[in-house]
Parts: C-alpha cells; sequence; structure tokens
C-alpha cells in the first residue's frame, strides 16, 4: 500500500512513448507491451524526475481540473495499479 | 543465476572478442534483408549443407562486401554444462550492452558487436554436423536480421507474410502475432487460395523509396513454403491476427498497432540500448502503412480478407 510520502520511480526496464491520446508502456522484462492512457505517459514523465506519490498527486491536481479529494483517491488508486503492473516501483525499496 | 551460469563451465570466460577456432575455410554469402550476410570459419559439409537449406538466398558471382559478417568458431563440449533437455524449453540468457549483445544456450554461445563500420559477429558452438550446427547458425542469424533491420530503419516481426495477388510486385501484407495467434493457419489458408506466402514465421520490413517493403526471410515455423522466394515486396498494411467466428477486417488505432509491432518484434524489443530506435522504426512503419485487425475463422473465408488488407497502400497515415 503506497502513502502520500511513498517515494515512486519507473522500473528500469520500462520504455514508454506518447501515441496521443495514449501512452505506449513496454516492460522488457517480459516483454510486455501496455496502452495506457495520457495520464500514465504523464505521470512517468513526471517520475523520470523523481516523486513522492503526494508529489505526483499534487502535480496532476494542477493539471487536471475536478474535486482535489477525488483526484487525489483516483490518483493514489492508478498509482497502486502501475506498480501491481509492474510499470512503477518504490524507490530504495 | 548470472549469465551463462546454467550452460557454461565457466560463464566468467564468455569470449570478449569475436574470435577463435574456424571450423574450416568454407564460407556463405546470403543476400536478404539487408544483406549480405557472410558466414565465415564452416567446413565443407556445413556450407554444402547451409547451401541447400538458404537455396534461393545464396549469392552467387559477384557480390559486394558484405554488410553482415558473422564467424563460426568451435568450442570444447568440456566447456558446456550436461543438461537435462527432456520436456525443456530452449531459451537463451541474453546479456545487452550499449555496443554489443551476447547471448548464451544449449550449446551456443555468440557476441554480436555494433561497431562503427556495421555489425559484426561471432559465435562459437561444439557441434560439427551440419543438421545441428545449422541450428545454432540460424538462431543467430535470426537475430543478425532483427538488429540488421533495425539499423536499416525497420524491423523483423514475427509474423505471417503474404502477398494475396499475382506477379512478383504484388503487395503484400504482414499478419503479426505470438505464438498460437494463427500464423501458420492462416498462412495454410492462403496457400491452398493460390496465394503466396513468404514466411509463416518471420518477416523483415524494410524502408524504401515508394514505400515500406516485405523482404522476405527464409525462417519458417510450421508451414514450410515449397519454394523461397527472395525478391521484396511493396507492403500493403499491417495485420494483428485474431481468430473468431465473426471474419472481419477492422482498422486499428496507432498505439493497438504499434503495440502490436514491438510485441511481435523479437530480439530488439527486449534490448534497453535500442528499444528507442525499435518505437521510432515501427511508429514511421505506421505512418506510412495501415493497420487493421483481421479476424478469421477456420472455415470462413480469409483468403478474401487477405486480398482486401493487400489492396495497395493510400499514402496517409492511418488513423
Amino acid at each position: 500500500m503506497i502513502q502520500l510520502s511513498t517515494p515512486l520511480r519507473r522500473k528500469s526496464d520500462v520504455r514508454f512513448r506518447h501515441i496521443p491520446p495514449e501512452t505506449l508502456v513496454i516492460r522488457q522484462s517480459g516483454p510486455e507491451v501496455l496502452v495506457l492512457n495520457g495520464v500514465a505517459g504523464r505521470i512517468l514523465e513526471l517520475l523520470d524526475r523523481g516523486a513522492t506519490a503526494g508529489e505526483l498527486v499534487e502535480k496532476l491536481g494542477g493539471e487536471y481540473s475536478g474535486d482535489a479529494g477525488v483526484i487525489e483517491s483516483e490518483a493514489m488508486a492508478f498509482l497502486e495499479e502501475l506498480v501491481s503492473a509492474g510499470v512503477l516501483e518504490v524507490s530504495g525499496a | 543465476m548470472t549469465f551463462g551460469e546454467e550452460y557454461l563451465v565457466h560463464p566468467d570466460l564468455f569470449p570478449a572478442r569475436l574470435a577463435g577456432e574456424p571450423w574450416g575455410a568454407a564460407e556463405l554469402v546470403l543476400d536478404l534483408a539487408g544483406g549480405p550476410y557472410a558466414f565465415v570459419g564452416l567446413d565443407a559439409p556445413q556450407a554444402e549443407w547451409l547451401r541447400a537449406r538458404y537455396a534461393g538466398f545464396v549469392s552467387t558471382g559477384a557480390t559486394p562486401a558484405p554488410a553482415v559478417r558473422c564467424d563460426a568458431f568451435r568450442i570444447s563440449p568440456d566447456e558446456l554444462r550436461p543438461l537435462d533437455l527432456r520436456g525443456r524449453e530452449l531459451t537463451f540468457d541474453r546479456d545487452y550492452q550499449e555496443d554489443a549483445v551476447r547471448f548464451v544456450g544449449v550449446d551456443l554461445l555468440a557476441r554480436l558487436a555494433f561497431r562503427a563500420h556495421g555489425l559484426r559477429a561471432a559465435f562459437w558452438t561444439s557441434t560439427q554436423d551440419p543438421a545441428s550446427f545449422h541450428g545454432a547458425l540460424e538462431n543467430v542469424f535470426r537475430a543478425l536480421v532483427a538488429y540488421r533491420a533495425l539499423d536499416l530503419g525497420g524491423a523483423l516481426l514475427h509474423s505471417a507474410g503474404i502477398a494475396p495477388g499475382s506477379g512478383a510486385e504484388c503487395p503484400a501484407v504482414v499478419c503479426c502475432g505470438p505464438s498460437g495467434a494463427g500464423k501458420s493457419t492462416l498462412s495454410r489458408l492462403a496457400a491452398r487460395a493460390g496465394q503466396h506466402v513468404a514466411s509463416d514465421d518471420l518477416n523483415a520490413v524494410l524502408p524504401g523509396e515508394s514505400g515500406a517493403r516485405l523482404s522476405p526471410v527464409p525462417f519458417a515455423g510450421d508451414f514450410v513454403p515449397p519454394a523461397w522466394d527472395p525478391a521484396p515486396r511493396p507492403l500493403a498494411s499491417i495485420c494483428r491476427l485474431a481468430k473468431g467466428g465473426e471474419e472481419s477486417l477492422q482498422p486499428m488505432g496507432r498505439a493497438g498497432a504499434l503495440s502490436t509491432l514491438v510485441a511481435c518484434s523479437p530480439y530488439v524489443n527486449t534490448d534497453p540500448f535500442r528499444a528507442d530506435r525499435l518505437l521510432s522504426n515501427l511508429d514511421r512503419l505506421l505512418h506510412s502503412t495501415p493497420a487493421y485487425q483481421l479476424t478469421f475463422a477456420l472455415d470462413g473465408a480469409a483468403p478474401d480478407l487477405l486480398a482486401r488488407a493487400g489492396e495497395r497502400p493510400a499514402l496517409t497515415a492511418v488513423q
């Protein structure tokens, strides 16, 4: 279970490319190819500079309109999914 | 387990250079997909066997300097760990580096070196018998074609390549899918209908002046064509294969098409140093070549769908 303070990073075998409105994600160790939405691409971009889950949620909140609480819960759920899918991992874990 | 540990007695002694003891002085030059490819260091029976196996692709007479050179070297069986192969899936350990790729499997070590003047390679095996030696060589050959195609702006695709019309310049359709997707089945249906099958397993797609072309390679799966035709053909479309009761040919979106092509680009799609190049090549390919999902049934009209997919490509970007 990730928390807002959890530092996240893209897994080292993951490559991605924007194909608007989607994002193509390759897990090379599989290999496995995923087609995800554009938010996933934005998250991967932001993570290239290193970020905690909370920092990501804050950035996304500034870029997408909507209720802050809803954005936070949806973003955290999505981050959990990306960790489960092997796209992201917890830094230093 | 570290690289090679499963296969080699001394994995830390994996050859660091493209050097060793050749089997003989014979060589074989094959002209296909970004070639010529020169295999050197063969003994005479190996060369003869390979000439027969790759008939149609063998260079005769004066040929340009090889684009890719691969040396064959012998290795002592004592260097290899004995393995029980019963029920075992044959795979390779791979190690990717910025300027090289090395892999090791059952009775095979190989190193591919990316140099300023082109791709160079070597492989080491303990097997002199031509038929078994060919197995080792072809594993390396497939990887060489994949990397050479990448270098030329194309890709080697796990696919069935089919030209549904008649004539040497008839456009081809490349139907991609993993094992079990129906590539060999579709190839059989197409051949039964009189359509030309380039390969039911691997096809090189290379950029050309007037669009992408299917460049045949002599690598087959379950369906071996009666004769190999090495002539490249214009590429009409790319299809993702699916089996289903309701046959259809539906345009694909770019992300879905690109994901299919990446998944069907063996060797290179697991290489972290060359993944971006692969994505760029495939993305560019999709700008000039339409992509469809082709759903077919065993008792349906697959050859008709292929004929529709094989109509000459519109020079517009896919949706």
